[in-house]
C-alpha cells in the first residue's frame, strides 16, 4: 500500500546532517536573539544548550520510531492506527510542512520589505520564490538535497563575517555567566526550541535514505552543527550588542552585519540577506516536498498537482497576510502546534508504536 | 521546438516513402547504373568491345590511379573471363563479389569501383578506391596550447580514430561504429575502452545515437545536441575537443567518446560542469600551477557572470554598500551619463557581443582590425562623450575578457549568455534578483544530467575523492582512482608504489 | 545623496535639520562642488520633505557618514533624532556622531581649504582624531553607551578655527541630554582609562621648564569593582608604555631622568584622571562604563549602586614605563 522510492530516488546517509541542519538554521537565526534574551538576558546561551540536547533526545526517539516502522510517517501512522485514524494524523503532519513552509517564506520576505524594498509589494516576492521552489521540488528529493547541501555551503562564509564586529566586542557582557532564574532560562529554552523545529520533515523524507538507520549518526551530527552555529552567533552578538540595546533589536543579526566592512564592501546586510536566500530555499522546498509527497500517499492525486495545489494555496495565505501581527500570530500558533507535536506526540508514538507492535506479533 | 518536430516528422515520412518506392519493385543493376548516369560525374564503361567487362565508378571520389595501375592491366590480360577470375587476378585485398544490388549501391556511392559481366546480371565485383579529400593533421586552434602535443582531429574519421589509437595501443579500446543521417550516412564511431567503461554508459549512448532521426549530419555539434539529456539547456552536456590527446586521457578515465566523419571535433562525455572549466594544458603544468589557473579560471566563470549585473544592482538599489573612499571616483564618473545603469551596462554588453560576433565571422586579419576599432576607438569615445561611464566599461571589458578564459568555446558562449538574465534581474531587484536569478540557474544545473550522471559533481553529489581533480588538480601520485562519475568497473588506476617516506636525515 | 546632516535647535518643538552633500560635475578633473540644504520641522520625516521639495535630485540618507549635532540641541535632548537615525534600516553602523560648538549648519556650509568635498573633510578630521586623541566612538559605540543602564553616552565636540575644522574635547551625555564637556587634553586621559590602544604621544612638564614627550605610548587599563559590607568600590589600573623622546634640556640616558619622567607622568595621569572622575561623580554620568563592570558582578544591585555612585570610593593607580629612545645617543 506504501511503497518503498526507488533505489535511484536515494541519497546518501550523510546527506541527512545537511537537511537536518538546513531546516533547523532558517530565518530565525536572523533575529533569535532578541527573543531569548528577553527570557533570560545574557545567560541565554545556555538555554541555546538545554534546548539542543532536548531535540537530540527527540532525534533519538524519532529514529526509534522510524527504524521499526521503515517506511515515512503516513505508512507508520495508518500501520498503528489504522486507516482512517492515521490518515487524520498523517494530515495534520501535512498541513504542519506546509505552515512550516508558509512560516518561512512570510517571515523573509518580511525581512527583505523592512531591510531592503520598502516599495515593492511583497506579492512579487512571494511569486518569484514560490516558483523557484516549485522549480526544486519538481526536480525530486536529490535535488531538494541538492539545494539544501549547496544552501549550507553557501551560507557558511557568513559565519566568517560575524568576525568583524568582535573588534567592537566587549567581553565583559557576557558576566555574570549565571544571571537568570532556572524558569527564565526554562522558558527561553522552549523559545529556543522553536529555531530548531524542522527536524520533524525527518519523518517524511526518511525513506528516501539509503540505509536509513546508519544516518542516525549524521542526524546528531546535523544538530550538533545547529547548536554550534546559534551559540557562536549568540556569543558574537552578546558581545557586541550590549543588553538592553539588544533587546529593542528586532532583527539582531542583520544588525551585527551592518558593521562590517569588507574593503571594497560596506553595510554586509545586504549581501547577508540575498546570500541567506540559500539558506531558506531549503526550508520552503523540503516544506512544500513533504506536504506533496504526503498527499500524494494520502489520497489517490499525483504529487505534482499537489504542489501546484500547494502552491497556490501558499501565494495565496502569503499575500491576504499584510501586517507584522498576523505574521506574529502565524509563526506563534506553528511553533506551538510544533512544540507540542515534538515533545508530547513523539514520545506518546513511540510508546504506541511499541504497544502495537507487541499486540500483533501475538 | 514543436515547429522543428513537426519538420522533422514530415522529413520522416518523405524518407520512408522513398524507402518503400526503392524495396516495392527489387532493384536491378540495370536500372541502378541509368539512375547514375543522371550525374555528370559517373563513368560507365565496356573496357573493349572484345572485353566482357563493364566498369562504373564515380570518378569524383575514386583514385583513378588505382584503376590504372591495378585494374586495367589485368583486364587488358583478357585471360580471366569471370569475375571470380578477375577477382583472384587483380592485386588488390579489399574486393568482394556483390548480388546485393542496395549493398552495390552504397559501395559504389562511397568510392568503389563496380565492375560488372554482361549476362550475368546480379552479380558485381566491387573494389575499394576510394579517394578522400582531407587536410593534413594541423595545430589545435580552439585549444591551443603552449606545450604539449600539437595534434588537431580533421575531418576525417579514419585520420581521427589513428590519432587516438596511436596513443592507446591497446586491444581493449573498442571502435563501435553507427551510421546516422538518413541523407549524410554519417559514420559516427563511438570509441571507449572495454573493461574500464562503464557498458551501461556505452549502451545509453549507443540507443541515443541508433534513436536519432534526422536527415543531415554534419557536424559533431549535431549528434552533442540531439543526444542531449535535455534538449532545453543553454548548457553543452557533452565536452567537444579537437586534441587527440585529450580523447586518449579521457578514455581511460573511462568516458566515451564520439568522433563523427567530417568533424574535427570528438565529444566526450559523460561530464561534469567544472570539467568544462579545466584545459587540457593543465596537466602538462606543474601541479600548483595547474590548480591556480583552474581556480583563476573558475572565478573568471563568476566574475564574468556576475560583475555587470552587480554593477547594475548595486548602483541602482545598494549604493550604501559602496565605501566612502570608492564613492567619489564611482560618483565621478557616473555623473552625468543620461542612462540609468542597466542601459548603459545593456548597451556595452550588446557591444562586445557585436565586437565577438563581427570579429568571428570575419577573416583572422579583419577580424584584429575590428577588434582594434571596436575596443579602443568605440570604448573611447563612448566614455569621452559621456554616453557611458569608464568604470563600468572596465567592468564590462574585463568580464569579456574572463568569458574567453573558458577553455571550451561552447561553454564560453553559454556563460556569456547566461549574463543576460542576471542583468535584467538586477535591474529589477538588485542584489536579491541576482540571488534569485543565480538559485533558478543552480535548479537547473541540479537538475541535469550527463549521460544520465549528475552534472553537478563532484560538489553535489559531494565526491570528495573526485575533487582531487576537478576545481583544482593534485598531483598524479594522488590521482590513484578514477572519477566515480563515470562508475568505471574497474575503480583504480594504478597501484601506487608505497613511497619510502623520506625520514633519512639531512645529510644522508 | 546625503553625507552629512546637521541638527540645530530652534525652539522647544522644533528644530532645524541641514544636510549636506556634494556632487561632482561631470567632465574630466573637476572639483566637487556641495550642495547644502535646510528645513525646520518637528519630524526628521517632516523636514525631509521639505529638504526634498527644493533638492534636484532625491533624498537619500542610505550614505551618511556623520551627523553634527549643535550643542543646544544637544542640550535639550536628541532622542528624537536618534531613535529615527536607527530605525532607519538604511543607515549604517559606523556612522560618526558629534556635537558642534557652533550652528551645525555653519559647519556643513562653508569652504574648508581642502579640495575633497566638505562632508569627506569633516569626515576625514574626526576619523583622524578618533584613531590619536579622543576615544573611539561611532554610532553603534553610542548606541550600546545611550542603552545601558550602568553607563552614559559621551560624543565629540568639534570646532570650527577659521578655515579649519578641529576637534576640541568630549561632550559627556546624560541619557539624551548633554551635560558636560571635557578639553582635548582631558578626553586623551579619557582615552587611557577607556580603551587600550598604541601609537598614542603624551607630554608632560617636568618643572623648571622641562618638556619632555612619550612616543609610541601603548596604554593599557583594568577597572575593578569590589564590594565590601555593601559598599561599592572601584579602582581603575592604568599600565601605560612608552619611549621618551624629544627632551627639552634633559639627557634621555640617564637613567634617573627616565625615573623621573616616569614618575611626573604616572602623577600627571593621575591628578587628571580623579579629578575627571570626581567630575563625572558629582554630575552622577558614567562615561567610563564603572557600572557595566559592577554589573559583571554576580552580586550587584542596580538600585544600591545608583545610590552611592556620586559617593563611592574610585581609586586610580597608574604605571609608566618609559624607555630611551631615538636614533641618536
Amino acid at each position: 500500500m506504501f511503497p518503498l522510492p526507488k533505489e535511484d530516488k536515494k541519497v546518501s546517509p550523510y546527506f541527512v546532517f545537511y537537511l537536518i541542519h538546513a531546516m533547523q538554521i532558517g530565518v530565525g537565526i536572523l533575529g533569535f536573539e532578541k527573543i531569548i534574551v528577553q527570557s533570560a538576558g545574557y545567560s541565554a546561551w545556555i538555554a541555546i544548550l538545554t534546548s539542543g540536547a532536548s531535540i537530540i533526545g527527540l532525534i533519538w526517539v524519532s529514529y526509534r520510531i522510524l527504524n521499526k516502522g521503515n517506511n515515512d510517517i503516513v505508512a507508520i501512522h495508518a500501520e498503528i492506527m489504522g486507516k482512517w485514524i492515521g490518515g487524520f494524523f498523517s494530515f495534520i503532519f501535512l498541513l504542519y510542512f506546509f505552515a512550516f513552509a508558509l512560516v518561512v517564506l512570510r517571515s523573509y520576505v518580511e525581512v527583505l520589505q523592512v531591510w531592503v524594498f520598502p516599495e515593492v509589494s511583497e506579492w512579487i516576492f512571494v511569486l518569484i520564490i514560490i516558483f523557484l521552489s516549485y522549480s526544486y521540488v519538481t526536480g525530486g528529493f536529490r535535488v531538494i538535497t541538492g539545494v539544501s547541501y549547496l544552501g549550507i555551503i553557501y551560507g557558511l562564509p557568513l559565519l566568517l563575517v560575524n568576525f568583524y564586529p568582535l573588534q567592537y566586542a566587549d567581553y565583559g557582557n557576557l558576566l555574570p555567566i549565571l544571571s537568570a532564574s532556572p524558569a527564565d532560562l526554562f522558558k527561553a529554552s522552549k523559545e529556543m526550541t522553536l529555531n530548531f523545529l524542522g527536524f520533524e520533515t525527518l519523518f517524511m523524507f526518511y525513506p528516501f535514505i539509503k540505509d536509513g538507520p546508519k544516518s542516525e549518526k549524521w542526524a546528531y551530527f546535523g544538530v550538533l552543527f545547529s547548536i554550534f552555529i546559534y551559540l557562536f552567533t549568540a556569543f558574537v552578538t552578546f558581545v557586541y550588542f550590549n543588553q538592553e540595546q539588544l533587546k529593542s533589536t528586532i532583527w539582531a543579526t542583520l544588525t551585527l552585519w551592518k558593521i562590517v566592512d569588507l574593503i571594497i564592501v560596506e553595510r554586509f546586510e545586504y549581501i547577508g540577506i540575498s546570500v541567506w536566500f540559500f539558506s531558506i530555499l531549503p526550508n520552503i522546498c523540503i516544506g512544500l516536498w513533504c506536504a506533496s509527497r504526503g498527499m500524494n500517499r494520502l489520497f489517490p492525486i499525483s504529487q505534482r498537482n499537489a504542489l501546484k495545489v500547494f502552491c497556490l494555496l501558499l501565494f495565496i495565505i502569503s499575500v491576504l497576510l499584510t501586517d507584522r501581527q498576523q505574521i506574529g500570530v502565524l509563526q506563534n500558533t506553528v511553533s506551538q502546534v510544533g512544540l507540542y507535536t515534538i515533545y508530547f506526540y513523539l514520545p506518546c508514538l513511540l510508546v504506541f508504536q511499541y504497544i502495537i507492535m507487541k499486540v500483533k506479533k501475538r | 521546438m514543436g515547429f522543428f518536430k513537426s519538420k522533422l516528422k514530415r522529413f520522416n515520412r518523405d524518407n520512408s516513402k522513398t524507402k518503400n518506392e526503392n524495396s516495392e519493385h527489387e532493384l536491378q543493376i540495370d536500372e541502378l547504373l541509368h539512375r547514375c548516369k543522371e550525374s555528370n560525374d559517373f563513368v560507365s564503361y565496356r573496357y573493349s568491345n572484345s572485353s566482357p567487362f563493364y566498369i562504373h565508378y564515380y570518378q569524383t571520389i575514386v583514385d583513378i590511379n588505382i584503376l590504372h595501375q591495378y585494374i586495367l592491366p589485368y583486364i587488358k590480360d583478357n585471360s580471366s573471363k569471370t569475375l571470380f577470375d578477375l577477382q583472384q587476378a587483380i592485386p588488390i585485398d579489399n574486393t568482394e563479389i556483390i548480388t546485393n544490388v542496395h549493398e552495390i549501391r552504397d559501395k559504389l556511392l562511397t568510392g568503389c569501383i563496380v565492375i560488372e559481366v554482361k549476362g550475368s546480371l546480379q552479380e558485381a565485383l566491387v573494389i575499394s578506391a576510394v579517394s578522400l579529400e582531407k587536410r593534413p593533421v594541423s595545430l589545435p586552434e580552439v585549444e591551443y596550447s603552449v606545450v604539449g602535443p600539437k595534434e588537431a582531429f580533421v575531418e576525417s574519421i579514419d585520420a581521427n580514430i589513428n590519432l587516438v589509437r596511436k596513443r592507446l595501443p591497446i586491444p581493449d579500446l573498442i571502435v563501435e561504429e553507427v551510421k546516422v543521417g538518413s541523407l549524410t550516412k554519417t559514420r559516427v564511431a563511438v570509441l571507449y575502452i572495454e573493461g574500464v567503461t562503464d557498458k551501461e554508459n556505452v549502451n545509453t549512448i549507443l540507443q541515443r545515437l541508433n534513436e536519432i532521426e534526422f536527415d543531415q549530419i554534419v557536424d559533431s555539434s549535431f549528434i552533442n545536441q540531439i543526444i542531449s539529456d535535455n534538449h532545453n539547456s543553454p548548457f553543452p552536456h557533452l565536452i567537444d575537443t579537437e586534441r587527440p590527446d585529450r580523447v586518449a586521457s579521457v578514455l581511460s578515465e573511462g568516458k566515451i567518446t564520439i568522433i563523427v566523419d567530417g568533424s574535427p571535433h570528438a565529444l566526450t562525455g559523460p561530464t561534469t560542469l567544472v570539467e568544462f572549466f579545466s584545459a587540457f594544458e593543465d596537466y602538462f603544468l606543474s601541479w600548483h600551477i595547474a590548480s591556480i589557473f583552474r581556480l583563476v579560471r573558475l572565478f573568471a566563470v563568476f566574475f564574468s557572470v556576475l560583475s555587470t549585473s552587480l554593477y547594475v544592482a548595486v548602483l541602482t538599489y545598494h549604493y550604501e554598500m559602496i565605501p566612502e573612499k570608492l564613492l567619489n571616483p564611482l560618483i565621478a564618473s557616473r555623473s552625468g551619463i543620461p542612462f540609468p545603469p542597466i542601459l548603459e551596462a545593456i548597451i556595452l554588453e550588446l557591444t562586445i557581443e557585436l565586437l565577438r560576433e563581427a570579429g568571428a565571422r570575419l577573416p583572422t586579419k579583419i577580424g584584429q582590425t575590428i577588434g582594434i576599432v571596436g575596443g579602443i576607438v568605440i570604448g573611447t569615445a563612448a566614455v569621452q562623450a559621456g554616453l557611458t561611464s569608464n568604470v563600468l566599461l572596465i567592468i564590462v571589458a574585463l568580464a569579456a575578457l574572463a568569458s574567453f578564459t573558458t577553455p571550451v568555446y561552447q561553454m564560453g558562449n553559454t556563460i556569456r549568455l547566461i549574463r543576460f538574465p542576471f542583468l535584467i534581474t538586477a535591474q529589477l531587484w538588485g542584489l536579491l534578483g541576482v540571488t534569485f536569478c543565480f538559485s533558478y540557474i543552480l535548479s537547473h544545473l541540479l537538475k541535469m544530467t550527463s549521460l544520465g550522471r549528475p552534472y553537478l559533481a563532484p560538489m553535489y553529489p559531494l565526491r570528495l575523492n573526485d575533487l582531487r581533480d576537478s576545481m583544482f588538480r593534485l598531483p598524479f601520485f594522488m590521482q590513484t582512482k578514477r572519477p566515480l562519475q563515470v562508475r568505471s568497473p574497474v575503480r583504480t588506476r594504478f597501484q601506487p608504489k608505497k613511497h619510502e617516506k623520506s625520514k633519512r636525515d639531512i645529510e644522508d | 545623496m546625503v553625507q552629512t546632516i546637521g541638527y540645530d535647535y530652534v525652539n522647544g518643538e522644533e528644530y532645524e535639520g541641514t544636510v549636506g552633500s556634494s556632487n561632482i560635475p561631470p567632465g574630466e578633473e573637476s572639483l566637487p562642488v556641495n550642495e547644502v540644504f535646510t528645513a525646520a520641522g518637528k519630524t526628521t520625516q517632516r523636514i525631509r520633505q521639505k529638504i526634498q521639495a527644493e533638492a534636484a535630485r532625491p533624498v537619500v540618507v542610505g550614505r551618511v557618514g556623520m551627523v553634527i549635532f549643535n550643542q543646544e540641541i544637544a542640550e535639550h535632548g536628541i532622542e528624537t533624532q536618534i531613535d529615527s537615525l536607527q530605525r532607519n534600516p538604511s543607515i549604517g553602523r559606523k556612522l560618526l556622531l558629534v556635537v558642534s560648538k557652533e550652528k551645525a549648519k555653519e559647519i556643513i556650509d562653508s569652504e574648508y581649504s581642502r579640495s575633497d568635498s566638505v562632508s569627506q573633510y569633516l569626515i576625514d578630521v574626526v576619523e583622524q582624531n578618533l584613531k590619536e586623541t579622543i576615544p573611539k566612538i561611532n554610532f553603534h559605540r553610542f548606541l550600546s553607551h545611550y542603552y545601558s543602564k550602568d553607563a552614559d553616552a559621551f560624543l565629540p565636540i568639534i570646532e570650527k578655527q577659521g578655515k579649519h575644522l578641529k576637534v576640541n574635547g568630549l561632550g559627556i551625555f546624560k541619557d539624551d541630554k548633554l551635560v558636560d564637556t571635557i578639553s582635548l587634553g582631558d578626553a586623551y586621559i579619557f582615552k587611557i582609562l577607556y580603551e587600550k590602544f598604541r601609537r598614542g604621544q603624551f607630554q608632560v612638564e617636568l618643572g623648571g621648564g622641562e618638556d619632555v614627550s612619550l612616543e609610541n605610548l601603548a596604554s593599557k587599563t583594568k577597572i575593578s569593582v569590589e564590594k565590601r559590607n555593601g559598599k561599592y568600590k572601584a579602582t581603575f589600573k592604568v599600565k601605560v608604555s612608552g619611549r621618551a623622546m624629544e627632551g627639552v634640556n634633559l639627557d634621555l640616558t640617564d637613567k634617573k631622568t627616565i625615573e623621573r619622567i616616569e614618575k611626573a607622568v604616572e602623577k600627571e595621569i593621575t591628578d587628571r584622571a580623579e579629578k575627571m572622575v570626581k567630575r563625572f561623580q558629582e554630575l552622577d554620568v558614567d562615561p567610563l562604563r564603572i557600572g557595566e563592570k559592577g554589573r559583571q558582578r554576580a552580586d550587584f544591585n542596580r538600585r544600591e549602586w545608583q545610590e552611592q555612585y556620586s559617593e563611592m570610593e574610585i581609586n586610580i593607580y597608574a604605571e609608566v614605563n618609559a624607555v630611551q629612545s631615538g636614533i641618536i645617543e
